[in-house]
């Protein structure tokens, strides 16, 4: 997946030098495009406003592909996410657990330095 | 001979490049797009502020924040239409499903206030009421609804204003019958008249007659809520009848809501506008209170630009959400048809987020992976009772599917679930708003 991304930049690099931005161009890769479909019940970049339904970024990779599998088998109770999770190969579920764990738990919190465990509020 | 530059020459060795690689990258497609490929033009020009269009604008800034956005809206304020039925029931604040553009302005997205009037596809460009032009190398048209109002007799436009609401689309048509609910006398008959498919919110009339009902068993507990429908069934018809048994006394003589389907006549055709009664198969109906959801079009824009050719709805290639009529004007949102997508505001968001991945992808001559989305319509039929209704869709053949096993909707009654699923309904409409206009 990776390797194929570099190939698209260099390729279209090489064909035209006009694009002088396309350095600073985002390529949307199939994680983003499949994540921007959750943002709509846990909120933008993973965040969510509330009153009940889970934020999910920042969360722990294994936990969040953990979660889909069970919610999809129905070893985790749900309401919604049993219908959600069976819509995904294990290919998708891979690159959306990777995306999400990687976003900040939250988008405007200071950044901690020291921070053990976190018992903060 | 003379007459090619050196200027020129570049030009085309350059083509020549993207030729070379093309096959593995798609990049000859790219630079079919004429001119403005070769300078470093990227003008977005989308029409209508709504769920689509203001998605569609964050998103296309949030991928390439070169890509020149403006946002041509007619009204300075949004309202959501979704949770417009609980401020019709009157446990929702109006100023709750009020949104504007300032968070789009400041991310850099040029909000521009004025109403549509007509799109040249040839020229690219738009033009508003007030004259101004707007160049474009992509257009993306997210107009919403029209009412076909002349399919019942004696319903009009100014009908719509002055005493007969349809009250689908929000903002003032939500206050209006908001205020002649909160008027009527306890013993009045609500009666609400619903459009054939396909129509904007499939649930929605459903969810209104819920949460009306819901009302007066509290407020009016003799008043009563009567659906005329031209279907024989409707979206979580089940679950429906369900929920209105269990609150409403449905199928009981002390029933508070009486739905009539197609086969029991209630199809209506006519309506007298000064003693609020309409005429269905099934007889006249009078109404203390009366809401007509006339069947449904495109947006006018989509109308006079012919996005529609012999349709009520605008054809698009089922990838990109490109016109399969002009080229570069792309229509998203329930102005589109993108079934087996139902015409809805999660499928609005969905679709622009896709869109806007074609259109950044297209005019920075790279591939687009393969898109995806997602729908969910929540309906409360009473307080602490919510359901959905969800599924996956992927790209498959040219054309949007479902993907099999995916979705469905709520299952049997637990009184947990559903506490949570209304809960979980109220969530959504903070994210989905803080997504389209946060
Ligand atoms: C009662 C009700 C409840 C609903 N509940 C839900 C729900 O729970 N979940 C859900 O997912 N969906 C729900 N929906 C559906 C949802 O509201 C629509 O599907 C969604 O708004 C469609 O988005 P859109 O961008 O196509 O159109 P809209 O959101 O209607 O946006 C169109 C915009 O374009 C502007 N415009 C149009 N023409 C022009 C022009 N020529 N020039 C300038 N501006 C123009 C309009 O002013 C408007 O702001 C509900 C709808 C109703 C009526
Ligand atoms: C229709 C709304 C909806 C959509 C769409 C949705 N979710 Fe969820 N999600 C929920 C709800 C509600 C819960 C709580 C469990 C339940 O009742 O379904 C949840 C729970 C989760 C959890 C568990 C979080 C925790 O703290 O344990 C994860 C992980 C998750 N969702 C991931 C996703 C991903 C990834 C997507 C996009 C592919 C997604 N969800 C799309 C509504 C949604």
């Amino acid at each position: 997946m990776k390797q194929t991304k570099l190939i698209l930049i260099g390729s279209a690099l090489l064909a035209s030098s006009t694009f002088i931005n396309l350095a600073h161009a985002t390529v949307i890769d199939r994680a983003t495009i499949l994540a921007n479909t959750c943002a709509g019940c846990h909120g933008p970049n993973g965040i969510s406003n509330g009153p009940l339904t889970p934020s999910i970024a920042g969360l722990p990779k294994n936990y969040i592909s953990e979660s889909m599998y069970d919610f999809a088998t129905g070893k985790r109770p749900s309401t919604v996410m049993q219908r959600i999770a069976k819509g995904y190969t294990d290919a998708d579920i891979k690159a959306l657990s990777d995306y999400f764990s990687k976003l900040p738990k939250k988008a405007t919190e200071p950044k901690k330095t020291n921070n053990h465990h976190g018992h903060n509020h | 001979m003379t007459n090619i530059s050196r200027r020129d020459l570049l030009k085309s060795s350059a083509v020549t490049a993207a030729g070379a690689t093309a096959g593995l990258t798609g990049i000859a497609s790219a630079s079919n797009h004429g001119k403005h490929n070769h300078s470093k033009s990227k003008r977005v020009v989308i029409v209508g502020g709504g769920i689509g269009g203001a998605t569609a604008a964050q998103y296309l800034k949030k991928m390439d924040s070169d890509i020149d956005v403006t946002l041509i809206e007619a009204n300075k304020n949004y309202h959501t239409c979704f949770m417009s039925n609980e401020v019709i029931g009157g446990v929702r604040p109006m100023d709750s499903i009020e949104f504007n553009y300032d968070k789009l302005a400041e991310k850099g997205i040029k909000v521009v206030f004025g109403s549509v009037i007509n799109i040249d596809p040839d020229k690219q460009r738009v033009i508003t009421k007030d004259n101004k032009v707007f160049s474009y190398d992509r257009a993306i048209v997210s107009p919403g609804i029209d009412f076909k109002y002349d399919e019942i007799e004696g319903y009009s436009k100014e009908v719509s204003e002055t005493s007969i609401p349809h009250a689908w689309k929000a903002g003032p048509q939500t206050a209006m019958l908001l205020k002649q609910l909160q008027e009527m006398k306890d013993g009045g008959t609500f009666v609400i008249v619903t459009p054939p498919n396909p129509f904007r919110c499939p649930p929605g009339p459903y969810e209104r007659a819920s949460l009306v009902a819901a009302y007066f068993k509290k407020h009016k507990p003799n008043s009563k809520v009567v659906i005329l429908d031209p279907k024989e069934k409707f979206s979580k018809f089940g679950l429906f009848m369900d929920g209105w048994k269990r609150h409403y006394g449905y199928g009981t003589d002390k029933s508070i809501i009486t739905w009539i389907g197609k086969e029991a006549g209630g199809t209506v055709s006519k309506v007298d506008v000064a003693t609020k009664t309409v005429t269905a198969e099934a007889g006249e109906f009078k109404a203390d209170v009366l809401n007509i959801i006339p069947p449904q079009k495109a947006g006018p824009i989509a109308f006079e630009t012919d996005l529609v050719g012999d349709l009520d709805w605008c054809s698009v290639d089922h990838k990109t959400f490109e016109s399969t009529i002009h080229k570069n004007i792309h229509v998203i949102g329930d102005a589109s048809i993108a079934s087996p997508m139902p015409k809805s505001g999660y499928s609005a968001n969905s679709q622009a987020k896709v869109c806007a991945a074609a259109i950044a992808s297209s005019l920075n001559g790279v591939p687009m992976p393969d898109p995806s989305w997602v729908n969910t319509c929540y309906s409360i039929i009473a307080p602490k009772d919510g359901v959905s209704v969800a599924m996956v869709y992927a790209y498959k053949d040219g054309k949007i599917i479902k993907v099999k096993g995916s979705g469905g909707l709520t299952g049997p009654y637990n009184a947990e679930d559903r506490k949570r699923e209304e809960l979980y309904a109220h969530s959504w409409f903070n994210n989905i708003t803080a997504d389209i206009f946060g």
